[in-house]
């Protein structure tokens, strides 16, 4: 590990490096102290006497309806509720608790069961949707999200968000069967229509070089089988999150909302989609030998108009006969509809080779989408009553449930959950986190590069323009960043006011931006943010033997064949446990590539580390490993070229613990 | 008393009528004309005019013009003359909070048109600009500036630009820079200014020539045609946007003469492209919102020439049909009416521009792609791009120099700043691919980007690095030297 342009040295044949570095870890040390200026703002919220527990809040944000309609059911995940509202009289008739930060919710196929995925516990709790009585907790993987039953009801389907996994479960013992391997952060599923398949959506797209476009993947597994069956490629896209499929007499797609980002380019103007923009998948099998694989055709459309985006899609839901496709965009506040005979016209009529033009035109979405519904704040699920009269759609900020009149296309009316009416500085700021109207033509909001409540989005943009295509850099994560200040890769900006304020408005919204006032609260609500419990440490913080001698190698001074590593080559000096595994300075460490203009980088924490692929600035390095066995030649990023393949898997392995 | 106010402001009207009329104002007074409706409307300010005529901003009124207010459908309805002691006073526009007036004025017949402003109800008029020529269409920006169209110089010379000052008149200072006529239209909510401009923007004209809408930044960046551009011998002018966003403007025809009829047609949000909402001979002047889903429009009176005026109606946009007279005058037209409301502030644009940069930078990403052929994308091998400057005077063409195209089409260069450029894709042997017609311009520190040569602005770039951007001898450098013959450097105007 060397400051800039010092040159590396092993052992002690150096004695004025090893003073020099000593002062060095000294002044590391003392910029390492635990941020009294970035813990402000939390604490500032407190006292703004406005303090509102989150756990006050409901956050509805999945929802199902009983096969008669009768029922909705929604999963509230602030609140850790299951709400069930009488769809006639429109109340909250019954409650339930289930697991920590409930995200998905399915219902057994002769509807007695509801089952509710709690991303936070790990688990999916199984209601008697009779009694609203809790009835069992079945252990699943890490970050449970979308889930459904085949049809028979035998095997639970579950999307492990943060493992990269599907879990089946066996609802007769309640044991997992297996786990399939999935995309890259697999969210929400959706059972085929006749059974045989359960697709699963992920939000990220799959680790690969940084400069090449992202491609997603949508999962398929055959359910008798119950193994894989196809991964299909999403090219160009992130983000896809709830799944609808048309019935065969509508063309048989499978509508999957997405954002399809321009990382790639330099963001030297936002009109015209330079960004990003926002749209919908249209994936459906293609006519194959019947004894083949199946393959699958994908088109894009985008749902956005040249004057107005419609940002972050999340739920998409169809009417049972097809005609009506409905599709949140939960940065906008608005629900699109789709005439789907007009998107199948679009797609059908669309010479090849004018398809992936499709993809980029900005003036589509008003050849199929006839309306736009204004709804609630962060609209996520949405879904259609059986008899085709009603959608409901989850306003998962402000706690309530738009029903929209299909029959009259127009907003019948707003379901109040019963949330507190006042809202709370960190709530401000996390519907400001959400909304995207803070940004030119509505493009964007924090959240549609901060997906999953503040992760990053897995990419590396060329954000700043004083050399284009230079200084191209990976996005961070929001997850417990208190007390890592300063942000940037180049660490420029001493805190999160800094980041979020006129230049967020100048350089990223090419808009007006937050008011000062509204600054505080975003700040508030992004140091709120927590890293996920990992399930790589167990309860009790014992490690394993191979966390142990991973811990032992990053905590070590001296190399493997007992040369002393000077104390700026060692791991913990400037992944200083002290704050977050950073010591909150820059470094140079050898990973500057000949299109960066700065040598020396932000020295990023380590807690939640292995949820963050990729990893260096630029994103280079797909694996942990790679930053040593590829990115690290000459040992300028501490001495590792010591290490075998051995200790360098306990070092990742003590890493994940973090 | 109510009645009395109204009676003596008249009277006092009249007389400073009769007193302008040694300067060549001889408008009819205002007459409470006003018919009753059982709907309530805003309160409006209006021109009145004995002759309205198209063409020349400044001879518009040639006859003197006078501001007024009233409160259509409401009797009785009297109409409170607000400028009675200029010559000619047109354009109003109402500050975001309703308070006060912006307009252009001409004291004096033979004097120039300045920028003015005053309250609602007439009173603590100021001048605002001192332009060495004429200055018209004032439009407020957010944070105490305003927008307008400058007119200068004589005869072939004579041109317009669209010009940036405080509100006290300082720091006056152009955002466009090439041919083309710009004028302004008005300011967008997203903070975007709305100019129209002629089309091809070539300099000295073209047979076929339009008048289309195009949108900047208010610090002249970002240039950009409004969606699909013109139609050829069409003029699109006296454009507003609608609370839903939609752009409604006047259409005419290159071969109507001296008309100022044209027909309403707007651009929706998320269309390409326009479309009408009046037939061709509708007549109609001038059109803006005033409450919800209704217009206020001037609409002509007669289609015989002899009896033409415009009296003032409200438009109704669902059944696309004029609704209530609001106003008429037999002696004079009426026209320019605006709502006396409040209305939203625009989203206020943060420039980044660099004052002392002597450059812009154009980074395209793809010059094969074009909407001139039908396929999408220009044939042959792109080897260079040309580009050229206009020189002053003479409106002579200069070559600024040439880059470099990638295989990805892509180039990256430094060109002069605020001076007309336009650009040439060249062949492997120099031989002129394709060219571009248009002059446009760059900004100091402005980075433009563009997807191609005559992209479609519904077409959103692909996600690819371009090659040009690996390279470490770009951006090329263009004409870096031609800064001595920029006029876009702030200056006052006094």
């Amino acid at each position: 590990m060397k400051v800039r342009s010092a040159s590396p040295a092993i052992g002690g044949s150096r004695p004025r490096n090893l003073i020099a570095g000593i002062a060095l870890v000294a002044v590391i040390a003392i910029l390492g102290r635990p941020s009294v200026a970035s813990a402000a703002p939390q604490a500032a919220g407190a006292d703004s006497g406005n303090y509102i527990p989150r756990s006050q809040y409901l956050s509805p944000v999945a929802m199902t309806l009983s096969a008669d309609g009768r029922w909705l059911y929604i999963a509230c995940e602030d609140s850790d509720l299951v709400l069930a509202v009488d769809t006639r009289s429109q109340k909250v008739e019954r409650r339930v608790h289930v697991g920590r930060m409930p995200r998905g919710i399915a219902l057994s196929p002769g509807g007695k069961f509801l089952y509710v995925s709690n991303e936070d516990s790990n688990d999916v709790t199984e209601v008697d949707a009779e009694t609203f009585r809790v009835r069992r907790t079945l252990a699943v993987g890490w970050g449970p999200v979308g889930l459904t039953t085949d049809r028979a009801g035998k095997v639970l389907y579950v999307a492990n968000t943060l493992g990269d996994d599907i879990s089946l479960v066996d609802l007769k013992s309640g044991r997992e069967l297996k786990r399939l391997e999935a995309g890259h952060y697999p969210e929400y599923v959706a059972l085929s229509r006749d059974g045989s398949r359960v697709y699963v959506a992920n939000l990220l797209a799959r680790v690969a070089p940084v400069d090449q476009p992202p491609v997603s993947e949508l999962t398929v597994i055959d359910t008798s089988r119950q193994i894989v069956a196809a991964r299909v490629d999403v090219p160009g896209v992130i983000q896809m999150r709830h799944i609808a499929e048309l019935p065969a007499i509508a063309g048989g797609y499978l509508l999957v909302p997405f954002m399809r980002p321009k990382n790639l380019n330099p963001l030297v103007q936002i009109q015209q989609g330079w960004y990003l923009t926002h749209g919908l998948a249209a994936i459906r099998p293609a006519a194959v030998a019947s004894d083949g694989p199946k393959k699958y055709q994908v088109a894009e459309v985008l749902l956005d108009d040249i004057d107005r985006y419609y940002a972050d899609g999340f739920g998409v839901a169809a009417t049972p006969d097809g005609r009506w496709a409905l599709v949140t965009a939960s940065g906008a506040n608005v629900v699109s509809v789709v005439d789907s005979a007009k998107l199948r016209h679009l797609l059908q009529n669309t010479p090849p080779a004018r398809q992936q033009e499709l993809a980029n035109r900005l003036d589509s979405a008003s050849q199929f989408v006839v309306q736009r519904f204004p709804v609630g704040q962060n609209p996520t699920d949405v879904l259609v009553s059986p008899d085709s009269r009603f959608a409901y759609i989850a306003n998962r900020m402000d706690d309530t449930v738009s029903v929209v009149d299909l029959g009259r296309m127009r907003i019948a009316s707003t379901i109040d959950l019963g949330g507190p009416k006042e809202i709370s500085r960190e709530r401000r700021g996390e519907r400001l986190f959400f909304n995207a109207s803070h940004c030119y033509q509505g493009q964007m909001a924090c959240a549609t590069c901060h997906p999953h409540e503040g992760l990053s989005d897995g990419l590396a943009w060329s954000l700043e323009t004083p050399q284009l295509g230079r200084d191209v850099v990976e996005n961070r994560t929001l997850f417990g960043i208190d007390g890592t200040s300063p942000f940037k890769w180049n660490g420029k900006n001493p805190n999160l006011e800094t980041q979020d304020g006129p230049r967020t408005a100048m350089y990223i919204f090419r808009s007006q931006g937050f008011s000062p006032k509204q600054v505080n609260d975003l700040v508030t609500y992004i140091h709120s943010l927590q890293l996920p419990r990992n399930p790589h440490l167990a309860p009790n913080g014992h490690l394993t033997d191979a966390q142990a001698r991973g811990r032992a190698i990053f905590f070590r001074d001296r190399t493997t064949d007992g040369r002393l590593i000077p104390p700026l080559d060692r791991c913990y000096t400037c992944h200083s446990p002290l704050t977050r595994y950073t010591s909150r300075v820059s470094m140079d460490v050898g990973t500057a590539t000949h299109y960066d203009t700065i040598h020396a980088f932000d020295v990023p924490q380590l807690t939640g580390v292995s949820t963050r692929q990729p990893y260096l600035h630029n994103g280079e390095a797909l694996e942990l490993e790679d930053i040593w066995t590829i990115f690290n030649p000459e040992d300028k990023h501490g001495i590792t070229s010591d290490l075998n393949k051995a200790q360098l898997n306990d070092l990742i392995e003590f890493l994940k613990t973090l | 008393m109510k009645r009395f106010w109204s009676t003596l402001a008249a009277s006092l009207f009249l007389v400073l009528c009769a007193m302008h009329g040694a300067s060549g104002a001889t408008e009819a007074p205002f007459e409470s004309t006003a018919p009753a409706h059982s709907q309530t409307y805003p309160a409006i300010a209006f021109v009145s005019a004995p002759i309205v005529t198209a063409g020349d901003l400044t001879q518009r009124f040639p006859q003197g013009s006078r501001l007024a207010r009233m409160t259509p459908g409401v009797q009785p309805s009297p109409v409170v003359p607000l400028t009675p002691e200029f010559f000619a006073a047109a354009d109003p526009q109402v500050s975001f909070d309703g308070t006060r007036i912006l307009f252009s004025a001409q004291q004096r017949k033979s004097a120039d048109w300045q920028i003015w402003e005053m309250a609602v109800d007439g009173s603590a008029q100021r001048q605002v600009t001192h332009c060495p020529g004429d200055c018209l269409e004032p439009k407020y920006l957010p944070r105490n500036r305003i927008v307008y169209t400058a007119i200068r110089g004589t005869g072939a010379r004579r041109s317009s630009t669209v010009d940036v000052c405080q509100m006290d008149g300082e720091g006056a200072h152009p955002i466009t820079f090439g041919p083309g006529n710009f004028q302004v239209e008005t300011v967008l909510r997203s903070g975007r200014i709305l100019v129209s401009a002629e089309s091809p923007l070539l300099a000295g004209g073209s047979p076929h020539r339009s008048r289309t809408l195009f949108t900047l930044r208010p610090d002249g960046s970002g240039l950009a045609l409004l969606r699909d551009g013109p139609t050829a011998n069409r003029n699109r002018t006296g454009a507003v946007e609608l609370a839903d966003g939609a752009i409604l403007f006047l259409e005419t025809k290159n071969s109507a003469g001296n008309s100022t009829g044209g027909q309403l047609a707007w651009i929706q949000p998320g269309a390409l492209r326009a479309s009408v909402l009046t037939d061709p001979a509708s007549g109609f002047a001038s059109a803006q919102e005033l409450q919800a889903a209704t217009l206020v429009v001037a609409k002509e009176s007669s289609a015989r020439p002899s009896n033409r005026n415009f009296n003032l109606y409200a438009f109704d946009l669902a059944s696309k049909l004029p609704g209530d007279l609001l106003y008429q005058n037999a002696k004079t037209s009426s026209v320019q009416a605006v709502p006396l409301a409040p209305h939203p502030l625009p989203e206020i644009y943060w420039s980044i521009l660099h004052p002392t940069a002597q450059t812009g930078r154009i980074l395209c990403l793809d010059s094969y792609i074009s909407q001139d052929v039908a396929s999408g994308r220009l044939a042959g091998r792109i080897a260079r791009v040309r580009v050229l400057t206009l020189e002053q005077p003479g409106n002579r063409e200069r070559v600024v120099g040439d880059a470099l195209v990638e295989s990805d089409g892509s180039f990256y260069a430094t060109v002069p700043a605020d001076v007309p450029i336009r650009f040439e894709l060249l062949g492997r042997t120099g031989e002129v691919l394709h060219a571009q017609r248009s002059w446009i311009w760059v900004r100091n520190g402005e980075d433009r980007g563009c997807q191609g040569c005559h992209d479609s602005p519904s077409l959103a770039p692909a996600n690819h690095f371009p090659l040009a951007l690996l390279r470490f001898d770009t951006p090329t450098p263009l004409g870096g030297t031609l800064r001595a013959q920029r006029s876009g450097q702030p200056r006052g105007n006094r």
